[in-house]
């Protein structure tokens, strides 16, 4: 029991140890999987705010609100690093044919497009400020100067073209800066003057260019698309990972409960087989008893014949001795010594019976021819080999034979079955203390065509439970060594061989056992039927 | 059922080991006047009485030491077929009745027995046997 316990204990510890190990790495799974979620929410939402911070820097550009397009730059790097974060996450890196990969993918690169623009952007601004800036010093030297007018004139489309300008307005200017650049050629700052006036003109341009361009970029709806791409993928990988999880952990769950059960099951299976080893134990212990007692039994019938032998021929002597006398003697002369003959002559007829009594349980009967006795006969002879024993114990046998009838049947075996039944009735009534219980009654009946033969004792009625098994073989509430329960089996088979029934009277108000059996109702016998 | 048998006409042996049981049946032959009682201890002994005597009946025990009764009533069926024999037994594991009878016994008496019984079933058994009508 012990191995049995420690070899199924041991792997339903082991695989309920794996179910909660699963549990364990499900739980940390998911708290990881949280946290990079985290991680890359926030670098979602970072890259959107940065986006939206550059645009708004740009916009705010435009009205000279800005004093440095640092802001811009530097937002636009944080994007490029945070694109580059993202892409370095671990759990990323497993999706790299979904649809999130290739939105970040996109971009990103959109993202370094913009990066470049915002360079670009950058520049062309310093220039055009710091052309701005320089111009009205350039004015100032044409102070007193011929050209100065034409110059002031200039330097105010310039100024204008730089709020307000249009591509007709640019021609203009230009114009005017072509006819400057001849007019004044001689003015030692005139060709400074005209580079600076086209960086404006033309860095405008190219400032409105770069502007749009970072403003129509279309950064922001691919954020979108990544957002959704990302809250399906992320839904999508979080369910599956709860099944598997779950799969497996039903999986040692169930593993767990059948070894259990298993467990249970060979528990059961040890214990049954424990049973029906003592079981079996019990009956080769009875049938080792049985086997003593029936060779027990063999030895005394043999030596029972032996000294029938002995004792049938010397008792045959004294038999006749007395009878001799008897005759010899005078009846008148001899009036005291008759009845004392008489008395050995009758104690020699009982020796007589007891030993053919004994004659009866002493030899095998069972290929014996059947012959026709007499019911009463057949009590009779058995009751002169047990009724000394049953009176001597203060047990009132009663013997009524109120009606006879002549039975075919092996006498012996018939006779080892009311012996059974006198002798079990004995055993359960002889220790009790109540005299009137203390009876044993034989009575004889007809029905129909059968008689019957019952013994009773005056003791407490016998137990349903009890009543149940009483036929069974090796049943018996004798105690160990007074019965091994096959005295009533065996008797039920004698006589249902005979073709009667052996019952226990349940109706009865205490413990009777019937015989029944065909009686031969042929020739002048059946005159015997009643007595 | 039948008039005493007249014991004067049947010359008796008596063939039994046991000592006392022989002489007490002799003694009761003597008393019912047999014609002659002689008696034998073992099947031998009662065989040479018969090979030089007329025997009218044989009554003998089953089991004796040496030659015994069945021994002596397959000689008797060889040599003397129509002396009658009855036996005495003891009834454990000696010859049953029927068997007794089978082999060309007369009868068979199961011991101890009355005298009463012996001469009843002596009396029964002689009167209805062919041959040996002595009876009056």
């Amino acid at each position: 029991m012990r191995k049995l316990t420690k070899s199924t204990v041991l792997p339903a510890v082991l695989v309920l140890g794996a179910a909660a190990l699963l549990v364990v790495r499900l739980a940390l799974d998911m708290a990881s999987d949280l946290a990079e979620d985290h991680i890359v929410q926030y670098d979602l939402s970072r890259l959107d705010s940065l986006n939206h911070s550059i645009n708004e820097d740009v916009l705010r550009s435009r009205s000279f609100m800005l004093l440095s397009y640092d802001s811009i730059v530097t937002a636009a790097e944080q994007m490029h690093g945070t694109c580059k974060h993202l892409q370095g996450q671990a759990h990323l890196k497993v999706m790299s044919d979904s649809a999130f990969a290739t939105a970040l993918s996109a971009y990103c690169k959109a993202v370094e497009e913009k990066r470049a623009q915002t360079e670009a952007f950058k520049t062309s601004n310093s220039l055009f400020r710091n052309s701005i800036k320089y111009l009205p010093t350039l004015v100032a030297k044409y102070e007193n100067s011929p050209g100065e007018k034409a110059v002031r004139k200039a330097f105010g489309e310039i100024l204008l073209h730089a709020v307000n300008s249009d591509a007709e307005h640019s021609a203009q200017v230009e114009e005017q800066l072509s006819a400057l650049e001849k007019t004044l050629k001689a003015h030692p700052v005139t060709q400074e003057f005209v580079r600076h006036s086209r960086i404006i003109l033309e860095g405008w341009d190219k400032r409105k260019k770069v502007e749009s361009q970072i403003l129509s970029s279309d950064i922001e709806a691919m954020g979108d698309k990544l957002d959704t791409s990302y809250d399906d993928w992320f839904t999508l990988q979080t369910e599956k990972s709860r099944l598997w999880y779950g799969f497996w952990i039903m999986v040692c769950a169930a593993m767990a409960v059948g070894l259990v059960m298993l467990f249970k099951r060979l528990q059961w299976w040890a214990q049954n087989l424990e049973d029906k080893v003592t079981e079996r134990t019990e009956q080769l212990r009875q049938s080792q008893q049985m086997l003593i007692q029936s060779t027990k039994i063999t030895a005394l019938g043999e030596m029972a014949g032996g000294i029938a032998h002995e004792i049938n021929t010397p008792l045959g002597a004294i038999m006749l001795n007395a009878e001799m006398i008897r005759e010899l003697a005078d009846p008148e002369a001899n009036a005291e010594m008759l009845p004392v003959v008489e008395t050995i002559i009758r104690t020699v007829g009982r020796i007589s019976k007891i030993i053919q009594g004994l004659r009866r349980f002493s030899r095998d009967s069972s290929n014996d021819d059947k012959t026709k006795a007499m019911v009463s006969d057949l009590v009779n002879e058995t009751m002169n080999f047990c009724q000394e024993k049953i009176r001597a114990h203060d047990v009132t046998l009663s013997v009524n034979m109120a009606v006879d009838a002549k039975v075919s049947c092996v006498p012996e075996q018939i006779s080892q079955v009311i012996l059974n039944l006198v002798n079990n009735a004995y055993d359960a009534i002889g220790e009790l203390k109540e005299r009137e219980q203390k009876t044993i009654t034989l009575e004889t009946a007809i029905r129909g065509d059968r008689v019957e033969l019952s013994v009773r004792n005056g003791g407490p009625p016998i137990s349903k439970e009890n009543q149940a098994r009483l036929m069974q073989p090796f049943f018996t509430t004798k105690p160990v060594g007074k019965g091994v329960g096959l005295g009533l089996s065996i008797s039920k088979g004698i006589i249902e061989e005979h073709g009667g029934k052996l019952f226990y009277d349940e109706t009865a108000p205490s413990p009777r056992f019937v015989i029944s059996l065909p009686y031969v109702a042929e020739d002048e016998d059946l005159g015997g039927l009643a007595a | 059922m039948s008039n005493p048998l007249d014991w004067s006409k049947y010359k008796v042996l008596v063939v039994e080991d046991e000592e006392d049981l022989r002489n007490i049946l002799c003694m009761f032959f003597k008393r019912r006047k047999a014609a002659k009682v002689m008696s034998a201890c073992n099947g031998e002994e009662a065989l040479k009485i018969v090979e030089g005597e007329s025997v009218d009946l044989v009554l003998s025990d089953v089991r004796m030491p040496g030659t015994d009764g069945v021994w002596l009533l397959d000689k008797l069926r060889q040599r003397n077929p129509e002396i009658p024999v009855v036996f005495l037994a003891t009834g454990f594991a000696d010859l049953s009745e029927s068997e007794a009878k089978a082999r060309g016994a007369l009868g068979l008496i199961p011991k101890p027995f009355s005298v009463t019984v012996l001469f009843k079933i002596l009396e029964d058994t002689l009167s209805v046997h062919p041959g040996l009508k002595k009876s009056g």
